[in-house]
């Protein structure tokens, strides 16, 4: 569906040109990059026609994605295509992790390997990075790529794996201990309004597991999710928490999930990521910022004096908080009277106050206030008034008040694995109006 | 003959970088060959042309290797489009590789890149391994085997026919393999855009395809819903409970991680949903549960959460109960990209209700604070939409308006001014007390739709603003230099107060002065049309007048983004799809597969010449996110120049009454409508422009009436044009004229090219030979070169000895160079080089135009190679074949290849068709016959064949090709060979000799 697939820098130079059908020209390809890339117009939206191609394109750094087509194509596909292409790349990349021009000039070879193998005439087919480092090794372990030609039952193996329901895991893997870590992130994202009334507010969690199991073994994973707890047992106190939206690892049986909301799964060997989900009800906000922000216009000055309180059991510590305050770009002085722990301090290039608590104590509170004086601009241009934000970590605190509740697993050898498992609390965008 | 054999003439030349590669790709070491060819992929990506290494790297195939295996069919893919002869060469790899016994990575691999090399003459040989890989043990061969009909496909339909690929791509989708199934799938969606409905949807594929869905990956999961989503089962085949099932199969995922998952399992959801009816505690069972997973996209990257929204926008308009408690979620984010701002907004006004209002309010007043001006005019913008929207909001809308005004603002002002026109028109009379404190407030008007409004608003309240006339004398005095759109507005609201405040004063003078700017200076035939009628009315009768003119408004709605029902339906059954995003159906941006294929030749065939007009064209032509193209602006200007007919028609100084046809109409709208008429609304364009804009009282609506009937005219005037030239045609009968033409052979003269620069060094580093050149026919048809040579170094050139490389047509000179030749510094001499054609094997064919011989030219300053232009006309044959011969030839062709060209105009010489065939017939183009074409137009017949030496005539390049005269006097040539290539140096030399005067 795709014609062409293209990684382009941000003068518009074309670094990365796979054509997959011939519709699409190479000129109208170099014209989005004068016309869109070049010029930044790219910012405007990501799927943009131009001469009767439709360009969807994704900027990732310093390199733009671009799928060009003149169908009418799953633009949604395209662009999770285009995601899943930079995952792909920073999985294969040293460092890993790395995206950017030099590293795509200097994988150029092994990215149009992949190119071929991930889209076949524009249909995005295998994506899974796991699975495409068992047989796409160029650049990479290259002594693997000699013991693969001879072992044709391996070989079989990766492609009956790569087409097959369970392409997530190969047969045969044997560890001493058997060992599931269990991570519980959660991201809350709050918007208050200037009176601090809570305008939207959810969290959004991921549960990340890495496994480390012998064999094929299957696994139940349980979580005080209310309808579960519901349907278990109808007469039990313990309410739950609603769950609004699950997401899972494509591992997880949807069907079955959908039938009685148990979560069976056979996971992928190592880290994965098994379900991600979304809560709006009876969250907990880890912190409460009340700001006040006084402007005198005729003084060209501004008063702030911010509070905040951490709202968790004071035997738990909270972690690198930062608290970001903006002031006026064209501040003059800004002067910060007191910060009640942790340092503030004015930074210009941030255009805000930064306000840095390492280690917050549960229940404590603290004030931080500070002047600025602004010097006045001849146009009567505004001030943008950006919110107030908040970085901070929690461990062993879950906004939502997920808890999982057992970990299953079963495989024929019949071991006893370890289980860890941690709970994290971020912020998200934790936004406060001023 | 020369005397020096060209290969070695050739060779002598230092040692390139591609020779350098030549030798490493040939070298024993595996590592080095593998980085000879990364090199190769390297210079091929920067678009070099590497296409001499064909063979070199074509023998690396031969490996064990799968790394270097892949690397070379990469390059194959690359080049097997352009060059196709060299394609075939691999041919036997592929079969070969394709049946490779133990590695199926291999096998796959050969079966995915020969479907990729679009060479219509091999296509038997990979037809049969293709066969065979579609029953192939290994999944990951026969899911590449699925993929590659649809390949085959695109290039030849008959062979997938044939060889019922088709049928097979049907029995795959009971493949125990998922992937296998989903790319059957994949490949029978993409046969079918192009050759409409194939698979008849039962309920056995339809339990096949809901079997596979969790067995595959998340793209295979994305093919089939949205292959089940186009093809539904109809309604009757579906047995009691059925949908339920199916929609149950469906749900669960709407759990999956991948968003374009979602939103195709909510499309086929939304679709099998319409089969229900009545069972409406079902039908919201299910939208319960579609809505989380919705709502959980905006947490998703910016990109798609844009898709989303407006996804989003049609679901809701379709279901609106799915999300309607959730309009927190669309409340905009400080970070958020501005594309995502915008379209939240729109579903932020679609979600008011009088529960939500205030909380929504507050939100709009916050981000009318913002900094960026598009979206916090956007954001007053939706302020007035609520208040046109919700009656009992309209107190609270009001407030935050005045609010706004209140901050001084100008764009905030000047924004509030246009919504604040159109809540007065929604609720007359209620609002008034406002206007005092817009007046206040406004410091400047520079927006254009701000300055209509507030005259608009002067001259609706006139009676009860104190200085009304003073402000619109104000306005007048700039009328001759405001934008159409004031002027307008000027025009109906000084008509309007002079009748509202009688015997005021200054009204009357304001009225005629006015009146005759808008008819006796103004350019525009729309302000003077109305000025006009405006004048006429009041000196006739002014109560009349009043009546008219001073009538009670229709009221206007907040419905101007609400699709239409059967548009709305087609556009869900496209979500996730582009369709959807843009809010268009699909055919109208949408061509089929073929019709862009030739598209494409054509452009290739001008783009030589129009590159730089294009990327211009390109830039101007550029959709903006609501989908709206600029040249729809541009048509405005075109739709002018049409009302200026109308305008003509109307001014002979009669009554405009008794003019005929669509002028009357149009009169009769203008007197209908004065200041009357409800915003248009563009409800019949399958196109809904979601612009906050559209609710336009007063003076647009007239444009876009008179912009229909403009539409109406056009049709007609074509027709009129175009029989016109069927009469050109037609004067020239059917007998042939070849024997008149053939004494006067009169060759268009072919103008001299720059071929060799004087600042282009040699192979020694010497510059300073300059070359123009031209491949022509002397007066006797016989092959020559001109030739200007200019010597623009220091010192004199001599010693002079020229030679063509072997070439596709044969070219090559008769003598090297007249000896003796010396050029001193600055001077300037021109030959004239007899040249001769031998078609003995040659080299490759070229690619597109311009014919291209390689030349290279020693002499005592240094080794200069160049390449010299050749059109196609002077290479052609002067043999003229039978009628009954050629058309055996032709349709003895296997194989077409077709392209198609239009010429805006010709040569002013060529005034009619015989004059057309006297030219392509001087030139070598033969007349062949004239007929009726497939659209019941006439036109002529014409074919040619190039030079062949002694052999008479090559079949395989002849050329036939169609003409036909347009009605605006160019010509539309559609040319037909065996090879591609013939068809573009056709059409290229056709355009020449068409457009060149002699």
């Amino acid at each position: 569906m795709a014609s062409s697939v293209v990684f382009v820098n941000q003068k518009g130079d074309i670094l990365i040109y796979r054509r997959f059908r011939d519709d699409v020209s190479r000129q109208e390809v170099t014209n989005f990059c004068n016309c869109i890339v070049a010029t930044k117009a790219a910012k405007e939206t990501p799927i943009i026609n131009l001469d009767g191609v439709s360009f969807i394109h994704t900027t990732q750094n310093d390199i733009t994605l671009v799928a060009t087509t003149k169908g009418n194509v799953n633009a949604a596909m395209l662009m999770q295509f285009l995601y899943a292409l930079v995952t792909l790349c920073k999985a294969y990349f040293t460092p890993q992790g790395e995206f950017s021009e030099e590293q795509v000039r200097k994988n150029f070879a092994l990215i149009y390997e992949l190119l071929d193998e991930v889209m076949d005439f524009g249909l995005p087919q295998i994506l899974d990075p796991d699975l495409l480092k068992m047989y796409i090794t160029q650049g990479g372990a290259k002594t693997g790529a000699g013991a693969l030609q001879n072992n044709i039952e391996k070989l079989k193996q990766i492609t009956i794996q790569a087409t097959g329901a369970i392409s997530w895991r190969a047969e045969g893997i044997r560890y001493k201990r058997n060992e599931v870590f269990i991570d519980i992130i959660e991201n809350v994202n709050v918007l208050l309004s200037v009176r601090g009334t809570v305008l939207k507010a959810d969290v959004v969690g991921q549960v990340l597991v890495k496994a480390q199991l012998s064999g094929m073994p299957e696994c139940k994973f349980g979580i005080n999710d209310k309808l579960l707890i519901k349907n278990a047992d109808p007469t039990k106190q313990d309410r739950g928490i609603q769950i609004d939206d699950i997401k899972f690892h494509q591992c997880v049986r949807l069907g079955r999930f959908d039938r009685d909301r148990s979560i069976t799964f056979i996971p992928p060997d190592g880290v994965f990521e098994l379900m991600t989900y979304r809560i709006s009800e009876n969250i907990n906000l880890p912190f409460k910022v009340v700001p006040v922000v006084q402007e005198y216009p005729e003084l060209n000055k501004l008063e702030y004096s911010v509070k905040l309180k951490a709202i968790f059991e004071r035997t738990n510590f909270a972690s690198n908080v930062v608290c970001k305050v903006p002031v006026p770009p064209n501040s003059a002085s800004v002067k910060v009277y007191s910060a009640g722990a942790g340092k503030a301090k004015y930074e210009p290039e941030q255009n805000a106050i930064m306000w840095r608590i390492k280690k917050f104590q549960g229940d404590m509170e603290f004030l931080m206030s500070a002047e600025v004086v602004i010097t006045p601009l001849k146009s009567d241009k505004q001030w943008s008034k950006p919110p107030i934000s908040l970085d901070f970590q929690v461990p062993m605190f879950t906004g939502s008040g997920l808890r999982v509740r057992y970990l299953r697993i079963q495989d024929k050898s019949d071991y006893k694995p370890t289980k860890w498992i941690r709970y994290i609390t971020k912020a998200g965008d934790y936004n406060h109006r001023i | 003959m020369a005397t020096i054999d060209p290969f070695d003439f050739f060779k002598s030349s230092k040692r390139s970088e591609v020779a350098e590669l030549e030798l490493e790709l040939n070298h024993n070491k595996l590592e080095k060959r593998m980085e000879a060819l990364k090199k190769v992929i390297a210079m091929m990506t920067v678009g070099k042309d590497v296409s001499s290494l064909f063979f070199p790297v074509l023998k690396c195939v031969e490996t064990n290797n799968v790394d270097l295996k892949k690397l070379v069919y990469l390059y194959i893919i690359n080049y097997a489009k352009t060059q196709p002869d060299l394609a075939v060469l691999a041919v036997n790899t592929f079969r070969k590789d394709a049946r490779e016994r133990l590695n199926p990575l291999i096998r796959g691999l050969a079966v995915r890149t020969m479907g990729c090399i679009g060479v219509d003459t091999i296509l038997d040989y990979l037809c049969e391994p293709l066969k065979e890989s579609m029953g192939d043990e290994d999944p990951y061969v026969r899911k590449t085997a699925a993929v590659c009909v649809a390949k085959l496909f695109e290039i030849n339909q008959q062979r997938v026919e044939d060889y019922k690929f088709i049928e097979k791509l049907e029995e795959m989708l009971g493949d125990g393999n998922g992937m296998v199934v989903s790319n059957a799938v994949a490949a029978l969606t993409d046969i079918q855009h192009t050759k409409g409905k194939i698979v008849q949807m039962t309920q056995t594929i339809l339990y096949k395809l809901l079997n596979a869905l969790p067995e595959c990956s998340e793209w295979g999961r994305i093919y089939i819903l949205d292959f089940l989503a186009d093809n539904m089962l109809p309604s009757a085949a579906i047995k009691s409970g059925g949908i339920e099932e199916i929609i149950q199969r469906i749900v669960p995922n709407l759990a999956h991680s991948n968003s374009a998952v979602v939103l195709s399992a909510t499309k086929v959801i939304l679709k099998y949903l319409d089969y229900m009816t009545g069972d409406t505690e079902m039908v919201r069972s299910v939208c319960r549960k579609m809505a989380p997973p919705l709502i959980s996209l905006m947490n998703s990257e910016p990109e798609i959460q844009y898709i989303a929204i407006r996804n989003i926008n049609l679901i809701i308009q379709k279901r609106p109960y799915i999300i309607d408690k959730e309009v927190r979620v669309f409340f905009c984010n400080f970070q958020d990209p501005l594309y995502v701002k915008l379209e939240k907004l729109e579903i932020l006004i679609r979600l008011a209700d009088l529960k939500n209002v205030d909380s929504l309010l507050n939100e709009l007043k916050d981000y009318a604070q913002e900094v960026d001006v598009l979206f916090v005019r956007r954001s007053i913008s939706a302020i007035g939409r609520i208040a046109i929207k919700l009656d009992r909001a309209a107190d609270r809308c009001i407030q935050v308006l005045h609010q706004l005004i209140n901050t001084k603002i100008d764009y905030v002002v000047q924004e509030a001014i246009i919504v604040i026109k159109d809540i007065f028109r929604k609720y007359p009379n209620r609002y008034e007390s406002i206007i005092k404190d817009l007046c206040e407030n406004l410091k400047a008007l520079d927006n254009v739709d701000a300055r209509a409004s507030m005259i608009w608003i002067v001259g609706e309240y006139g009676d009860r603003i104190d200085n009304a006339v003073d402000l619109l004398t104000n306005f007048s005095q700039s009328f001759k230099d405001e934008a159409r759109k004031v002027q307008h507005a000027l025009l109906n609201a000084t008509v309007k107060l002079f009748l509202k405040v009688e015997g005021n004063g200054g009204a009357e003078e304001l009225v005629q002065d006015v009146l005759r700017m808008a008819t006796e200076e103004s350019d525009n035939p729309d302000l003077r049309n109305r000025g006009y009628i405006y004048w006429k009315m009041l000196s006739s009768n002014p109560e009349m007048a009043k009546q008219i003119i001073l009538c009670e408004k229709p009221t206007i709605s907040e419905d101007a983004s609400t699709l239409e029902p059967q548009i709305l339906d087609k556009l869900v059954g496209n979500i996730s799809m582009l369709s959807s995003v843009y809010y268009k159906v699909p055919d109208t941006f949408v061509k089929k597969i073929r019709d862009r294929i030739n598209e494409r030749l054509d452009l290739e065939n001008e783009e030589v010449q129009v590159i730089s007009q294009q990327s211009k064209q390109a830039q101007a032509e550029y959709v903006d996110s609501t989908g709206v193209k600029k040249s729809e602006y541009i048509k405005e200007s075109q739709v002018a120049q049409a009302t200026y007919m109308v305008d003509l028609l109307s001014l002979d100084d009669q009554p405009p009454m008794k003019q005929g046809g669509a002028g009357t109409n149009a009169i009769d709208d203008l007197l209908g409508i004065i200041d009357t008429t409800p915003p248009v609304q563009h409800s019949t364009q399958p196109v809904q422009q979601q612009h906050p804009m559209q609710i336009n009282g007063g003076g647009s609506d007239l444009l876009d009436l008179i912009d229909t009937t403009a539409h109406v005219q056009q049709p007609s005037i074509q027709a009129v044009q175009s029989s016109a030239l069927d009469d050109l045609l037609g004067g020239m009968g059917q007998e042939s004229h070849t024997e008149t033409l053939l004494q006067k052979a009169q060759f268009v003269k072919v103008p001299y090219q720059v071929v060799l620069n004087g600042q282009t060094a040699g192979q020694k580093g010497q510059q300073g030979l300059q070359i123009e050149a031209a491949f022509q026919r002397d007066g006797n048809g016989a092959l020559v070169l001109d030739m200007k040579l200019t010597n623009l170094s220091t010192v004199p050139i001599s010693d002079c000895l020229m030679k063509l490389n072997q070439n596709h047509f044969g070219l090559a000179l008769h003598d090297p160079f007249p000896t003796p030749f010396t050029l001193r510094p600055q001077e300037s001499r021109s030959l004239t080089l007899t040249c001769h054609q031998n078609r003995a094997p040659g080299g490759p064919p070229p690619l597109r135009p311009p014919v291209l011989i390689q030349a290279g030219i020693n002499c005592s300053l240094d080794l200069f190679y160049f390449t010299l232009p050749a059109l196609l006309q002077v290479l052609l044959s002067p043999t003229q074949l039978e009628y009954q011969m050629c058309s055996r030839i032709w349709s003895s062709f296997p194989v077409m290849q077709e392209c198609k060209m239009t010429m805006p105009s010709m040569s002013a010489q060529i005034t009619n068709g015989h004059a057309l065939i006297t030219r392509l017939q001087e030139n070598r183009i033969y007349y062949l016959n004239q007929a009726t074409n497939e659209q019941g137009s006439e036109v002529l017949y014409v074919y040619c064949s190039p030079e062949e030496g002694d052999q008479g005539v090559n079949q395989h390049e002849i050329v036939v090709a169609e003409i036909g005269i347009t009605p605006t006097g160019g010509v539309e040539i559609q040319a037909t060979s065996q090879s591609g290539y013939m068809s573009l140096l056709f059409l290229q030399a056709v355009k020449f000799v068409l457009s060149a005067n002699t």
